[in-house]
């Protein structure tokens, strides 16, 4: 009870001194989020990694994702009926930057609920096995399966050609870095490992890239499931080591794979085809078996997914950036016209094509210049009608796409420069890296760049378009 | 009866002698003080609670909500009463600044402020308004003639090519009718409804207006006592009747504290009694001494709205003219409702009545002669006169 007395003095404080802050109900919100963000955490944290895969986790998932949008839907109907904006109250300077920022902060902890799964899991491998030794173990599993591959399918997808940096890779003990690619020229013998520490971004070229047969750390899931006890585990682990050995020379330890088992690197979705197989027949056969499965078996080949927080991050923060920018529009528009907007937004890029077509464009460059012009001609709509209530909605819903496209205006620079610097070069001899860096700079440069933009030039005209006589 | 008696014994101490009617402030200290003497308290209540607030010291505020929230509870109208002359004997001897005294400044100066909609289906012509603070104009007419544009023009939710100049509370900038809807309280037919409790609404209307904290909390409790909403503050909007959710909305727009009021139809949910006490209390608030605010309302109770305001506005086909421009002098317009036929009443009055024109189930007789001669007349003839009513200086002769 005293807990409750607690929450609504803050309600009442809130309501008393920051309205706005108060209008968005953050305060609700927050403290049930966390609740249950911490409680879901807690429960995946202390599951075994064996639980991790299956159709139960995946329902609760699902669930997840099922109460993340009903809180969203909740707190929004919550947060709309209150506006100090729509109200016409004292606004204070920094008040949409503010109310962009906590918005986003909640959809945020909304979006992450979901998520909270893969952060829990992400967080215990962590806890049990330290990237560097994890990195030079998964470099070489890695290498060992390509090469597999190399020789199974009988084609030059694995090319190498510098031995150094094989030696690097694989024999020096204190190497901490992550491959980006691993290639096998069956004709050469040669390695070639191309050191891409850049973006902690694992992938495995296999098959051919031409067909788009490849392998990413997004596809971390299953090899060896089913294996219950360690004594079976541990056997299978054996025998595949010795397998690796014969076919890629590579030496793994059993004892590492199973520490990767139970810490749930390897969350097993089982193939038990394997384990049945060896049961019941020979090594050869298993080996034999291993072979003409790989493609299936790689296809489920766990790649530490630990590496990538940053895809995580980037799958919760762009989604919940453009919902915060929808009701950033929201707030500040009459309900016709911010769901005409919404309604004519998809329609953008059908108006870009026709545009391109009007003034027949070829090739990428023709396409980036229209989307440009296009830009530029719905800042001139939004101007030529900003002062008149008879076309308001169309000024209206001209500011709502300007300030939904402004935040990606920098992207889309970057993707245009990127095309230009790809052109005639391979793409093994890219600098991947280099281009990384570029795009995450863009990224974090547009960020504050949009906000200054916002305070100083959307804030102002969103402020005058709502106060405007609407007939 | 006893109870009244009590009192009356009790408010021969209330008033000192030496109150004497020298300014606003004592003259209402006497309105207040008679008021009470005669058993109105409701109204002295009401009428106390706006002095203390005039003179902005918000002690002496806070005690007095707390004083109006015990009528409702004491047991001990002598305690009750006694306090209420201890707060008298304090405002009495306060200096307040009167801002209405400005009789030269205007909140509202316009020569023309016209109206057509994009399809063309009605236009407003140009009407002068002009509203100084604390006064009053009553706008009138019939249904779809153009008092709710003219009111919309004004609140700025209608492109009618009123200029922050027309405004004398407003800066010209960009933000012209951000500032025009901050600044002018405006109160539809329809109102918008309310989410959550009642009170929470008050509350935040009073902080996106820049009253924080503690000020925030004593002026809802204010305009709750003041309105005599604060057993319904709890309640939601679905709860409370049509009635009280006029009253709760005027009571937010008294927290904007806007120097212009704006109010369409606020008559129109209200029984005969509540319409009486919201024109008084508008009256009342129109002309405080602190805050006085200019008026603007549009009502069907035409006679009612004639009493408190200062002018009328009568707007006819988008053609507005006020009530004190055309008298004929000499002449008088009289409404009558009567059984007896128009020859009857033309036989009656003979040569005195120059038109009579049958309206609705009332005659309306325009005479020579004043409304004693006409009611002579009648009686000497021993028509049966039901309803009689000088309506020479209403708008009401021009429906």
């Amino acid at each position: 009870m005293r807990k409750f007395k607690f929450f609504h003095r803050i309600d009442q404080f809130l309501l008393r001194h920051y309205p706005g802050i108060w209008a968005l109900q953050i305060h609700r919100l927050l403290p049930w989020a966390l609740i249950i963000i911490a409680f879901t955490g807690l429960l995946v944290y202390a599951q075994s990694p064996q639980s991790y895969s299956g159709n139960q986790m995946e329902i609760f998932i699902s669930w997840l994702y099922f109460f993340a949008v009903v809180g969203l839907v909740l707190w929004l109907v919550y947060m709309f009926r209150f506006n100090p904006i729509k109200n016409f109250g004292k606004r204070p300077p920094m008040d949409e930057l503010q109310n962009l920022g906590i918005t986003f902060m909640g959809i945020v902890l909304l979006a992450t609920a979901p998520q909270i799964f893969f952060v829990a899991r992400n967080i215990r491998m962590h806890t049990f096995i330290s990237e560097p030794e994890l990195a030079q173990n998964l470099n070489k599993i890695n290498i060992v399966l390509s090469m597999n591959h190399s020789l199974e399918t009988d084609s030059a997808m694995i090319r190498a050609s510098d031995t150094n940096r094989r030696k690097y890779y694989l024999d020096d003990p204190t190497n901490t870095k992550y491959m980006d690619s691993v290639y096998f020229d069956k004709k050469d013998s040669i390695w070639h490992c191309y050191d891409l520490n850049h973006f902690k971004n694992y992938e495995i070229y296999y098959g051919d890239k031409e067909n788009n047969e490849v392998l990413t750390g997004k596809e971390i899931y299953y090899v060896l499931q089913g294996l219950k006890t360690r004594k079976d585990t541990l056997r299978i682990l054996q025998d595949f080591s010795v397998a690796a050995e014969r076919i890629g020379g590579v030496k793994l330890n059993p004892e590492t794979m199973y520490r990767y088992l139970i810490k749930g690197i390897f969350p097993a979705n089982s193939i038990p085809d394997y384990r049945l197989s060896l049961v019941e027949s020979t090594f050869d056969d298993y080996i034999r078996e291993f072979k003409s499965n790989l493609n299936y078996q790689l296809k489920y080949f766990t790649i530490y997914e630990g590496l990538r927080w940053n895809e995580i991050l980037r799958f919760i923060l762009y989604p919940s950036f453009f919902i915060t920018l929808l009701i950033l529009m929201f707030r500040n528009m009459t309900l016709k016209t911010f769901l005409i907007s919404i309604g004519i937004g998809p329609l953008l890029p059908l108006v870009v094509f026709l545009t391109g077509l009007a003034f027949g464009v070829h090739g990428e460059e023709g396409f980036f210049a229209v989307v440009l012009l296009t830009y530029i001609i719905i800042w001139l709509i939004y101007y030529s009608c900003r002062n008149s209530a008879r076309f308001a909605s169309i000024s209206g819903i001209a500011l709502n796409i300007l300030v939904f496209v402004t935040p990606v205006i920098g992207l889309f620079f970057e993707a245009w420069w990127e095309q230009n610097y790809r052109h005639g070069i391979p793409y093994e001899l890219q600098d991947h890296a280099f281009l990384d860096r570029v795009r995450l700079t863009v990224e974090l440069v547009e960020i504050p760049v949009f906000l200054i933009l916002l305070q100083l030039v959307f804030k102002p005209l969103y402020i005058r378009w709502y106060s405007m006589p609407r007939e | 009866m006893q109870r009244v008696d009590r009192i009356n014994l009790k408010i021969g101490v209330l008033i000192p002698e030496r109150f004497e009617i020298s300014s606003m402030v004592q003259q209402r200290i006497q309105e207040i003080s008679s008021w009470l003497k005669h058993g109105d308290y409701d109204l002295a209540r009401r009428r106390l609670l706006d002095l203390v607030y005039d003179t902005d010291q918000k002690e002496w505020l806070m005690e007095t909500i707390l004083w109006s929230k015990e009528f409702q509870e004491a047991k001990n109208l002598d305690n009750w009463l006694q306090h209420a002359k201890e707060i008298l004997e304090r405002c009495n001897g306060f200096q307040q600044h009167d801002n209405t005294k400005k009789s030269d400044v205007f909140l509202i100066q316009s020569e023309g402020i016209s109206k057509t909609y994009f399809n063309g289906f009605f236009s407003l012509k140009p009407i002068a308004v002009h509203l100084q603070p604390g006064e009053i104009i009553g706008v009138v007419g019939e249904n779809g003639n153009g008092k709710t544009t003219l009111l919309r023009s004004i609140a700025g939710q209608l492109e009618s090519g009123i200029k922050p100049s027309n405004f004398s509370y407003l800066k010209g900038d960009e933000f012209f009718f951000y500032d025009l809807k901050y600044s002018t309280g405006f109160i539809p037919q329809r109102i918008p409804r309310w989410y959550g409790k009642l009170r929470d609404n008050l509350h935040f209307t009073a902080a996106t207006h820049g009253l924080k904290g503690a000020q925030n909390d004593l002026m809802v409790d204010f305009v709750l006592e003041r309105f005599g909403l604060s057993k319904f503050a709890n309640l939601k909007w679905t709860q409370i009747s049509s009635g009280y959710r006029t009253r709760f909305e005027i009571a937010r727009l008294i927290l904007q504290r806007p120097p212009v009021l704006i109010l369409d139809e606020p008559l129109a949910n209200l029984d005969i009694i509540a319409q009486q006490t919201l024109l008084q209390d508008l009256r009342f608030i129109a002309r405080s001494t602190r805050h006085p605010m200019g008026v603007l309302l549009t009502s069907q109770q035409l006679f009612e709205v004639e009493k408190v305001a200062d002018r009328v506005l009568f707007i006819q086909k988008g053609i507005g003219k006020y009530n004190d421009t055309s008298v004929t002098e000499g002449f008088h317009v009289f409404e009558i409702e009567t059984t007896a036929s128009r020859e009857q009443l033309e036989s009656a009055l003979g040569e005195n009545a120059t038109r009579i024109r049958y309206n609705g189930g009332i005659f309306e007789i325009e005479a020579a002669g004043d409304e004693q001669k006409c009611l002579e007349l009648l009686v000497n003839q021993k028509l049966p006169v039901h309803y009689f009513r000088n309506i020479t200086h209403s708008a009401k002769r021009y429906f």
